[in-house]
């Protein structure tokens, strides 16, 4: 008991978090630690509606985690995103089909990603076709994985793009009603994720060393 | 002090999150900040009645919140998200009766609310129930 009031006692340090530089980099929110190693790893979930301040977006809940700290200022990744568990439930509904496809990627920069696309579409259609538009998804997803980084990766599924390239493809075969990514996660960070920063990532990869 | 400056402005948010884990046994009111990782304060119904029977109620669940939200609205929480969370699983998937007391309390002390989640873990397939193979003896 007397070891756990000596704990509270001591000060704690307020945390501004901020948002990825591909996401706005705005602020997020705050956390309080008593030592600042504790703030690197936690993670926090918010919606796209408060980055974006598109209401229509409210549905769409993202996972940022801290991967490094500048003072009192924690910078952030995208550590994943879903839709928020009412809206999916509005999506199914009785008479049409739900094809979902998880797929485990690695992305250009060694990023190791599990992505759960979802077609759903405007009457019931039969096994064959839910085959062949899982394989579409899968192709679409492969491709997009091995030419993009995790955070360009991010943006295509979160504002949609991934999603319209499977819509695309898949109405050859089905008749989709909506398609949309409904969740990733990160599985793995590469090392250098804890060691530079985002931004500086982003500035070598578009300035190659001319050595 | 510059507070009677007359001109009114809006405080800058600072936001939190309520866990809600709400059972037909007992409610946990659990606020923290925004990553989940930091305890702010703490309250469960049976720190405010005296019989199990009671954990649950609302009025429990209303002086539970109620506890909760003076700790951390002295800590400066003015804004927060609530989780509310049932036991889930095998088991019941709907939160207990003190949960909308307490969401009520919560609105009431002059907190802004943001989102309103459900999380209780439902399982896509089912997960064991607990007893053994035997079921629970009694």
């Amino acid at each position: 008991m007397s070891r756990r009031a000596a704990e509270s006692k001591k000060p704690k340090q307020t945390y501004v978090v901020y948002a990825p530089p591909y996401f706005g980099g705005r602020e997020l929110g705050t956390t309080i630690a008593a030592d600042p190693n504790h703030v690197l790893g936690r993670v926090l979930r918010t919606s796209l509606y408060a980055l974006t301040d598109d209401f229509s977006k409210q549905y769409l809940l993202l996972k940022f985690k801290i991967v490094r700290l500048k003072d009192s200022v924690a910078e952030t990744i995208f550590y994943g995103h879903e839709y928020g568990r009412e809206f999916l439930r509005s999506l199914v509904r009785r008479g049409s089909t739900r094809i979902d496809g998880i797929f485990d990627v690695n992305t250009r920069d060694d990023f190791a990603m599990r992505i759960t696309a979802t077609v759903f579409t405007i009457c019931r259609v039969s096994t064959s076709r839910q085959k062949a538009v899982r394989r579409v998804m899968r192709e679409v997803i492969e491709e997009a994985a091995t030419r993009l980084t995790h955070d360009q990766l991010a943006q295509e599924m979160v504002i949609g793009k991934t999603a319209s390239d499977i819509f695309n493809a898949a109405k050859k075969i089905v008749l989709p009603r909506h398609v949309g990514i409904i969740k990733s996660k990160v599985l793995k960070l590469p090392s250098w994720v804890y060691e530079r920063s985002v931004e500086s990532q982003a500035v070598e990869e578009a300035v190659p060393a001319s050595s | 002090m510059s507070q009677e400056t007359g001109q009114a402005q809006q405080p800058k948010l600072k936001w939190g999150v309520v866990h809600i884990y709400s059972s037909y046994n007992n409610i946990i009111v659990h606020v923290t900040d925004l990553t989940g990782a930091e305890t702010i304060a703490r309250a469960s119904g049976g720190m405010f009645v005296d019989a199990g029977r009671l954990e649950p109620t609302p009025y429990a669940g209303m002086r539970a919140a109620a506890y909760a939200m003076e700790q951390a609205k002295q800590a400066g929480i003015n804004a927060v998200h609530i989780r509310v969370r049932a036991p889930g699983g095998v088991k019941s998937i709907t939160p207990g009766p003190a949960t909308q007391a307490a969401i009520r309390t919560i609105a009431r002390l002059g907190v802004m609310i943001g989102r309103i989640e459900d999380v209780t873990p439902i399982p896509h397939d089912s997960v064991r129930k607990k007893g053994g193979r035997r079921g629970r003896r009694v």
